[in-house]
């Protein structure tokens, strides 16, 4: 599962990283983290021009970050759980792929320092039959 | 969150920290941390395998391996060496990379401490992971809390295999 985990979301992560990659959207997106708004809304608390949100809320939408929600003659944007989840559970993963490694080291370390002692006992039983 | 109780294991908001005391002398726990022949022998996790580890240990040397699936997919990861201080220390930063080392565009890099301590003839080996932060992260972890509580591992399992089977 781990492995699934670690190499299955490279293109979540990527859409992800590569759409919040710019600090406005970086701020809409924690903006609607408290809860949808409006396009007029978040032109407001980022002080910059709307046709520039807009372009950004496009670039948020194509990513599956953000949805639409059309209410009468105004768009609200909310965020979508998905890719946050997508993400969370790519971390987890770290943390799983760290208890499993320890695991395999733990027996590794074991072998290793058991066939270093067992050979030169070989070596000396042979000398003595010899 | 999920199953992970355990109280060596610490989470924090983009990072945790896993120990583990090995019995075995320090040196040695710095060389199978540091040598591609050791590292080949258990650092994939099951069932692939490293057939290929290079190791440059310096600092800002790298660290270049590929993984392999049985059915023979790979998988290239990369870390650059910030400190090195044998026997105790190891700071690198990681990524996935492509066959030559070039770092895979969009994915977080991630910051590895490994620190190794002595007790009594044993080692302790901690490893500290810390994520690129940014808001992503943030809005993940605070989503993850929400609904980590009630969702087991398998749950999320499953939820993988869904979204994979789309």
């Amino acid at each position: 599962m781990t492995r699934i985990f670690l190499f299955g979301y490279t293109i979540t992560m990527k859409t992800l990283w590569t759409a919040l990659a710019d600090p406005n959207r970086e701020h809409i997106v924690e903006l609607l983290r408290d809860g949808p708004l409006t396009v007029g809304e978040l032109t407001r608390r980022l002080g910059i021009r709307q046709p520039q949100v807009s372009k950004h809320l496009k670039v948020l939408s194509e990513a599956a970050i953000v949805e639409v929600l059309p209410q009468a003659n105004r768009r609200i944007y909310r965020l979508r759980r998905e890719p946050f989840q997508e993400l969370e559970a790519w971390l987890q993963s770290f943390r799983r792929l760290w208890e499993e490694r320890f695991d395999r080291l733990d027996d590794y370390l074991q072998e290793i320092q058991a066939a270093e002692q067992q050979p030169s006992h070989r070596s000396e039983d042979n000398n003595d039959v010899e | 969150m999920s199953n992970d109780q355990s109280p060596n294991t610490r989470v924090g908001e983009q990072e945790f920290v896993m120990e583990r005391l090995f019995n075995a002398p320090r040196a040695l726990m710095f060389q199978v941390f540091t040598q591609p022949e050791h590292l080949k022998r258990w650092w994939a996790p099951q069932p692939y395998t490293v057939p290929v580890c290079t190791i440059d240990l310096r600092p800002g040397g790298i660290w270049h391996y590929c993984l392999r699936s049985p059915k023979g997919e790979v998988h290239w990861a990369r870390s650059v060496y910030r400190e090195i201080v044998p026997p105790e220390k190891l700071v690198y930063t990681s990524t996935f990379a492509d066959e030559h080392a070039n770092p895979t565009e969009g994915i977080p890099e991630h910051l590895t401490t490994l620190t190794f301590t002595e007790e009594e003839g044993k080692t302790r080996v901690m490893a500290h992971v810390q994520f690129a932060s940014g808001e992503a992260l943030k809005v993940a972890v605070g989503l993850g809390m929400l609904e980590g509580m009630s969702i087991t591992w398998e749950e999320l399992g499953e939820y993988v295999q869904e979204l994979q089977a789309k």
